[in-house]
């Protein structure tokens, strides 16, 4: 894979900025606020690390400048996930697209429905280049960290287990559990 | 010593002083207020009795009197919304906010705390210590009579704890004995209890303790800001405070012990040392790492003056998850202790109901545990960092997700390193959380200003 500002190791770090449509920021917010955390319906993007959605009421720092002359509000989707970028778009706009769409659809110039082959399209279109990101292990992927958890917690599992045996059964219940 | 300027009269007394060390009762009364008009002039009658961090020059007071505020009692006492606003956002919401963060699930869930904790209903706690038993009736009957007199105030929870003899907590250890160094305050033990820097160890700021003074960061900043704190004029020398009540399964921990150490090659009284981090007379594991030494005075001058980085930086003497290096990890994070020292609070625990019978291993059916207290400058900087990031994760120390093994959690197992190292095994948990408020410990200028409708 190039080396390039959206990528580290095997992993992409996406960013997407679209304008919401003027009235909905609020609106849009509160629908954000009021998604289930435990689980969050984005643990279901299983190439993904990490992803959030943030409301940016406004870019301008000025208060006393005309709203128009300021910018916003937009907003910002940022993923670090596995391998490329369509098969990560796929899950986002497909696997989620009944979460997505009540989100995505309260952005300026979105398809309607805003979901599947459109909103790929759209979001593509949003994308701005991420710049420098941090992934604390670039090369291993949502699928092999899960992996290692659960080979360290089976490890801790027969570590105590097996902390009275001799070594003739220690052995035997090693090549048993591994 | 540096040139703190502290204004003992206006800072209420038990933040600095740890009455418990020389006062062997201890309540804790939470009150709740019905009228703000009468919750001001019951709390205007108070103003003389507070016990202030004055000095005694002769003899000691038979009792002390302190009071702190939640964030619905400010309301319950008129204080603005404005003003409530300007307190920091996890007081505002209490400690129920916080659960999960403070491991507060489960058994612990504040669904089954204790009458009139975690409800709003707590408005007020007065606490009082007593050098005697008699004292302290008399001082509970004064201030149940001048309730009533009042009207529309009530007591929804009560907690009487006491110190043993020998200053032990209910598992058997010392407790409460190693405290932050604090400029002006107790700069005699800045050795491991301090700040380690370029010219070896030196005290924290005061305002990592009392707001309205410079902290850590001020320190660094070149125009001197001082942390945020409350509006004028109930910010300057107040602080918050953190109160939980812990129940402890003394008979679990000590069954849990025993057993483990049916495998463990160097016997009990060490695994248990070793879970600790502290032999049971407060002799730190990173100095005596083999047996307790003979004697052992905690409070003596530099026996905490110790840390982790090169006295014992794998955990072969103290293990790197014993509950006293994860909730004070000294220096054994690297950077010159730049990891910890602005995550440190004055404790003033307190253990509730009578101990176990010294040996048995079975449950009595007694309620017993702890009263956890602490004051600080920042509620999440400092109280909820320890228990959210030290004490319920073990990332920090290169543990995984292994949470402190005393607290307990559900996946709670300890390494023990060694060679070979030893791991204790998952257990059901020995401590278990039965309420808890933040409060804020307003200084004696805020306290007459909200008395006074100023506030409101």
């Amino acid at each position: 894979m190039p080396l390039t500002s959206n990528t580290l190791g095997q992993m992409y770090a996406l960013t997407v900025l679209a304008p919401i449509v003027p009235g909905e920021a609020d609106a849009l917010q509160q629908l954000l606020a009021h998604i289930p955390r435990d689980p969050s319906p984005l643990s279901r993007l299983g190439l993904a690390h990490f992803a959030r959605w943030v409301v940016i009421p406004d870019f301008g720092q000025d208060p006393s400048r005309l709203r128009a002359e300021r910018f916003g509000p937009y907003l910002l989707f940022s993923a670090t996930f596995d391998g490329g970028l369509e098969p990560f778009l796929e899950q986002l706009c497909v696997t989620l697209a009944e979460e997505g769409e009540p989100i995505w659809s309260r952005c300026l110039g979105v398809p309607t429905p805003a979901r599947g082959a459109p909103l790929k399209a759209y979001l593509r279109h949003n994308q701005v280049q991420t710049g420098l990101f941090f992934a604390a292990y670039p090369q291993a992927t949502v699928e092999e960290v899960n992996e290692a958890l659960t080979l360290r917690k089976r490890t801790i599992d027969f570590a105590i287990r097996s902390q009275e045996m001799d070594a003739t059964a220690l052995q035997q219940a090693f090549l048993q559990e591994f | 010593m540096a040139n703190v300027d502290i204004d003992r009269g206006d800072i209420q007394g038990d933040i600095l002083e740890a009455y418990g060390n020389r006062y062997r009762h201890t309540s804790y009364l939470f009150i709740s207020i019905g009228d703000p008009t009468r919750g001001r002039a019951w709390l205007r009658e108070q103003l003389l009795k507070i016990t202030t961090a004055v000095r005694w020059t002769d003899r000691r007071p038979g009792s002390t009197f302190n009071v702190a505020v939640t964030s619905p009692g400010l309301q319950a006492l008129g204080v603005s919304a404005a003003m409530i606003e300007s307190f920091s956002t996890e007081f505002q919401q209490g400690m129920k906010a916080s659960a999960a963060d403070l491991g507060d699930v489960g058994e612990s869930d504040p669904d089954h705390w204790e009458e009139g904790l975690g409800t709003g209903q707590a408005h007020l706690l007065v606490t009082i210590n007593a050098l005697d038993g008699g004292v302290l009736q008399e001082a509970l009957d004064e201030l149940r009579c001048g309730l009533a007199d009042c009207g529309r105030l009530a007591v929804v929870h009560q907690e009487d704890a006491h110190m043993f003899s020998d200053a032990r907590e209910h598992f058997g250890f010392a407790d409460g004995f190693s405290q932050p160094a604090i400029e002006g305050v107790s700069e005699d033990a800045t050795v491991g209890e301090g700040v380690p820097d370029t010219h070896g160890w030196r005290p924290l700021a005061l305002g990592e303790f009392i707001l309205g003074h410079e902290d850590e960061e001020s320190r660094t900043d070149c125009r001197h800001r001082l942390p945020s704190a409350p509006d004028d004029p109930l910010g300057r020398n107040g602080t918050y405070m953190v109160w939980r009540k812990m129940r402890q399964d003394v008979a679990l921990f000590r069954r849990t012990i025993r057993e483990a150490s049916h495998h463990y090659s160097e016997g009990e009284a060490k695994l248990m040392a070793k879970v600790v981090g502290r032999w049971p007379n407060g002799a730190p594991l990173a100095k005596s790492p083999d047996a307790a030494p003979a004697y052992f005075d905690p409070r003596a001058r530099g026996s905490n003056a110790f840390g982790y980085a090169n006295e014992d930086p794998n955990g072969f003497g103290c293990p790197l998850g014993a509950h006293v290096r994860r909730s004070n990890p000294r220096d054994s994070l690297g950077f010159d202790g730049k990891l910890a020292f602005r995550h440190r609070i004055i404790r003033r625990g307190m253990p509730y109901g009578p101990p176990l019978e010294e040996g048995a291993l079975q449950d009595d059916g007694k309620k017993r545990g702890l009263v956890f207290v602490c004051f600080n400058a920042s509620i999440s900087r400092q109280f909820e960092s320890i228990q959210r990031q030290w004490l319920n994760d073990g990332n920090t120390f290169h543990l995984g997700d292994d949470p402190d093994y005393l607290l307990g959690g559900t996946a709670s197992k300890m390494t023990i390193q060694g060679q070979p190292p030893f791991i204790l095994a998952p257990q059901a948990q020995f401590v278990i959380t039965r309420g808890g408020e933040y409060l804020f410990v307003p200084s004696l200028t805020a306290l007459t200003a909200i008395a006074d409708g100023v506030a409101s």
